[in-house]
């Protein structure tokens, strides 16, 4: 009889996530990732995650025995996401540095709860609460949102958007080409304003050049998703840096490891930064000393500059 | 008009390199940088002048064919006809068949010709759909590109190459003559982004007169991205035709040959985030000949063969000379240095050099053949004085070896009263230098033995440069769609360079010399503006007018002289309204302009007032990835009408075009 109580406590906390390892996953020759390891690792620690849990993997390659079911594969990149989703169909996986539509697909089929991600997204809804705010004392409240045909997360986001009536969008959904971009010219003549939300065909080299020229020539603002686009000519941008990126993970290894679940919502977008060209911004009739200023009051920050999340 | 009037953005640094993931990193990309009209990237609202944009939609919804034709649509501006072949392009009146107070910039290369600074409008090297958009800077630009920015600067800026269609065929057929055959490719490549243009345009002109054009062209251009981060701009294009050229004294009717091509090289490179700096070179040939035998010396003297022949001693009967037979080139080199700061101060300087070449056995024959070389340099600067009000100060300071140095600055004050209306008081000082032929011209008909028979142009020794002031006042704005500009302005030109019957000059004909001299001024003054709503690039509705008082002192002869005063060399009035207005794969395009009477000068004569309207009516329909659009054209449908020369009519003019193009 004790021996089976025994046995069966040792099964009980065997299976929780404190006698577990983490393994944070990171492709090899990815410096940037693996400084990224890093600051998360050190982010855990000052979590109280204890060190002995963490296993940091340079390259992707499982254990000889394979991973055990009860550990957190934490995985770094798409490359990584891509090799944990295949070496740990019984783990429960955190997916970071990741975009959210190479995710969602990534994931299908996955059982709901077995896995949550920070991506390095910035959700529509922020970029569109910053031209609601951006605009509020305008007359032309029109916001142009051209993305690449293929980008069905984008597609749908707008579709969302499309039934708030605070301002007006013209959503333009286009083969990512020079001359396509440069038949949009009559949608930037009546835009009072531009999202630049994450697309890799369209906001990409000559594409992104194309669209910050065009932009500039109907003096049009930018409201970026990176940091580069306003040094590139973009009136602002709501940017995340890897910090935040970090402590978010972080985060979220600690609510599995004291749970051993993650919340209901699975796709996180951390807290995000505002960084803005004053020149530009000044160029075209903003004041940058204004707009910093509203984004501090709470509600504000909140709603464009807060951590969001939504399920899968 | 929403459209900004600088003409390019360079994102300093290429933004092929951005990240694919979406997050702070380091990256040494800069802010952009825009090359204006007036070398500063500003907002029509901060320009030290009043600038109107013709942009491409506009010219597709207008019937017009010539690039010229485009400029009706200047408020002030009066382009005329002076015959088939020869567009006047004038700003404000005093003009003749031969403007020559325009700069004309096809992407920053200069295209007066260094005979009379007129231009050609018909070998421009540009292909009117090739067109992104022409801003006009009117008034005095000489502070920003010298020389012959006297009365208006036009910049015609096109396409970038590798945004046109991949191809693009078009043929065009009307009344009159009118053909037109053009074919165009256009790619990017991992060295370049290019386009190519063919085009042959041939029309017979007005009625009754020799002056047909016959043209074939060739155009490139390519724009290249380096490595460095830099980029590299080049052009060049080729023309080859004839004209008709119309009896004229002792010329006969005959055919011109014309022929040129020219080449621009530029590049760009951004240093910092906020600093750029350009070298651009251009070189450009023309020639022209129309050398014919003139009818019989002895007719034109009066005299029988055998007199004419005691009397001069030679058996010179014909005398072979051209009307325009001359060949000409320019070479330019030019570099820029542009930046700008923290709050809105911007700044511009620059050094470039010139050299003109003029040869000709008709212009000057004793000489042959005549160059000049001008250096100048520049500086313009934008400087915020305050919240609302912005300075301009721009000052260009040129020297060429036979006219000496000249400094033309301009300054204005921009006062933005309330948020996108601003109110601007500009002054402006400018000089045009001679051309080479004006300071050169020296025709004479000498027979082969010697004898002096007949001296006709003589350009006057102490020539000088024809100077200008023009004050400015303006409100301009924008709501919405709207957007509206009113400007009063005052100018004054001196040392006007003009042609009066010089009575000391004897030669056997006794038909007396005419000289070329600093014999004229002439005052304008008006109102002018435009107004326009503009719902969509290609559905809109434009009003542009002037109302203007001219005052030219003439003097028609001298030794002794002769003065005449002209109050009529301006349109009282003219005004034009523009729409467009597309529906579903239609688009329809009116324009009606008015020109009250003006008293041309040279061939010209005094024309009445005018109305013409001119249609446009076309379709577009997509076959798989193309468009084929056919277009109908009605130019100045509603009746003929003199424009320059009582003896010349503007018929109306059909036509139907064709073309199809690649998406």
């Amino acid at each position: 009889m004790t021996a089976r109580y025994l046995l069966l406590l040792a099964l009980l906390f065997g299976s929780l996530p404190g006698f577990a390892d983490i393994h944070i996953l990171v492709p090899e020759q990815s410096k940037s990732l693996e400084a990224a390891a890093e600051q998360i690792k050190t982010e855990m620690r000052s979590r109280g995650i204890a060190e002995d849990d963490l296993s940091i993997r340079y390259g992707l390659q499982a254990p000889a025995e394979g991973f055990d079911k009860t550990d957190l594969l934490l995985a770094l990149g798409p490359k990584a996401a891509n090799f944990a989703l295949q070496n740990g169909q019984q783990n429960k996986i955190v997916f970071s540095f990741v975009e959210e539509a190479f995710i969602r697909e990534a994931t299908e089929g996955r059982k709901v709860g077995s896995w949550a991600a920070i991506v390095i997204n910035q959700p529509l809804q922020r970029m569109y609460a910053l031209a609601e705010l951006l605009l509020a004392e305008r007359s032309n409240k029109t916001v142009l949102i051209p993305n690449s045909l293929n980008n069905a997360l984008l597609n749908k986001q707008v579709e969302d958007l499309s039934q708030s009536e605070a301002l007006q969008l013209i959503h333009r959904s286009i083969e990512p080409n020079a001359r396509n971009i440069s038949r949009l010219e009559d949608e930037f003549y009546q835009a009072a304003m531009i999202l630049a939300p994450l697309d890799n065909e369209l906001w990409r080299g000559k594409n992104a050049r194309l669209l910050l020229h065009q932009a500039y020539s109907y003096q049009l603002p930018i409201v970026a998703h990176s940091r580069a686009f306003t040094k590139a000519g973009a009136m602002l941008a709501v940017y995340l840096s890897k910090e935040q990126v970090a402590k978010e993970t972080a985060d979220l290894v600690k609510t599995w490891q004291a749970a051993d679940s993650f919340a209901q919502d699975a796709i996180v977008y951390p807290e995000a930064n505002l960084e803005i060209n004053d020149n530009i911004a000044r160029a075209l009739r903003y004041k940058p000393e204004l707009i910093r200023q509203q984004l501090q009051q709470p509600e504000q920050k909140q709603k464009i500059l807060g951590r969001q999340s939504r399920a899968r | 008009m929403k459209q900004h009037k600088q003409s390019l953005i360079f994102p300093l640094a290429v933004l092929a390199a951005m990240p694919t993931m979406a997050m702070d990193e380091s990256m040494d990309l800069d802010l952009p940088v825009v090359i204006s009209a007036s070398r500063l990237n500003q907002s029509i609202l901060h320009s030290p002048s009043a600038v109107t944009v013709i942009d491409k939609n506009m010219i597709a919804a207008s019937a017009y064919t010539d690039i010229a034709d485009v400029l009706r649509l200047v408020p002030g501006f009066q382009v005329v006809r002076a015959d088939g072949r020869t567009h006047s392009v004038n700003s404000h009146g005093g003009g003749w068949e031969f403007s020559n107070r325009l700069q004309v910039l096809i992407n920053g290369r200069t295209a007066y010709l260094p005979t009379l600074s007129v231009v050609d409008w018909d070998t421009l090297g540009v292909h009117i759909n090739d067109i992104e958009r022409i801003e006009v800077v009117r008034g005095p630009s000489a502070s920003a590109y010298g020389s012959n920015s006297i009365s208006a600067a036009i910049n015609i800026i096109t396409r970038e190459p590798g945004l046109s269609e991949p191809y693009r065929y078009s043929v065009r057929v009307g009344n009159k003559g009118e053909r037109e055959y053009q074919a165009s490719w256009s790619g990017q490549g991992a060295l370049m982004d290019y386009r190519v243009n063919l085009w042959k345009r041939r029309s017979n002109g007005l009625d009754n007169f020799h002056d047909f054009k016959d043209h074939d062209n060739f155009s490139f251009a390519g724009v290249s991205q380096l490595s460095d981060g830099s980029k590299l701009d080049i052009e060049f294009n080729f023309y080859n035709g004839k004209t008709g050229a119309a009896e004229f004294r002792e010329f006969q009717p005959r055919d011109r040959k014309v022929n040129g091509f020219s080449a621009k090289i530029a590049w760009q490179k951004n240093y910092s985030a906020n600093s750029d700096f350009g070298i651009k070179a251009y070189y450009s040939d023309r020639d022209e000949d129309d050398l014919t035998f003139t009818i019989p010396l002895y007719e034109i003297v009066g005299l029988s063969p055998e007199v004419f022949k005691l009397v001069t001693g030679s058996d010179d009967v014909f005398y072979r000379t051209g009307y325009s037979t001359h060949k000409g080139r320019r070479a330019d080199l030019e570099g820029q240095y542009s930046w700008h700061g923290d709050g809105g101060f911007k700044a511009v300087v620059g050094l470039g050099v010139r050299q003109d070449f003029l040869k000709s056995i008709s212009y000057f024959p004793q000489k042959g053949e005549v160059e000049e070389t001008s250096f100048r340099s520049f500086a313009n600067i934008q400087q915020p004085l305050s919240e609302t009000v912005l300075l301009n100060l721009g000052l260009l300071y040129e020297n060429t070896g036979d006219q000496g140095s000249h400094w033309s600055p301009r300054l204005s004050l921009n006062w933005e009263f309330k948020p996108q209306q601003s109110l601007r008081i500009a002054a402006s000082q400018a000089y045009r230098q001679p051309s080479l032929l004006e300071a050169n011209f020296d025709t004479k008909t000498e027979l082969s033995n010697g004898f002096l028979l007949d001296q006709r142009y003589i350009s006057d020794e102490n020539l000088e440069a024809e100077k200008i002031l023009n004050l400015n006042l303006a409100y301009q704005g924008k709501s919405g769609f709207w957007q509206w500009e009113l400007s009063a302005y005052r100018e004054a030109l001196d040392n006007m360079i003009d042609y009066a019957s010089d009575r000391s000059v004897i030669d056997p004909l006794r038909n007396f010399a005419t000289r070329i001299g600093n014999y004229d001024s002439y005052d304008s003054q008006g109102i002018e503006g435009e107004i326009s709503y503009r719902p969509q690039l290609n559905k809109f509705i434009r009003f542009h007018f002037n109302r203007g008082s001219s005052h030219h002192y003439s003097l028609l002869r001298i030794n002794p002289s002769l003065p005449r005063i002209y109050k009529d060399r301006a349109p009282k009035w003219s005004a034009g309204i523009f729409v467009s207005y597309p529906i579903n794969q239609w688009q329809a395009g009116y324009s009606i302009q008015y020109m009250d009477e003006v008293y041309w000068d040279g061939f010209g004569d005094r024309v009445k007032s005018y109305t013409r309207m001119d249609l446009s009516l076309a379709k577009t329909w997509d076959i798989g990835d193309k468009e084929l659009e056919v277009k109908f054209g009605a130019l100045s449908f509603n009746s003929s009408y003199q424009e320059f020369n009582e003896d010349l009519f503007i018929e109306p003019q059909y036509y139907l075009g064709f073309t199809l193009a690649k998406r």
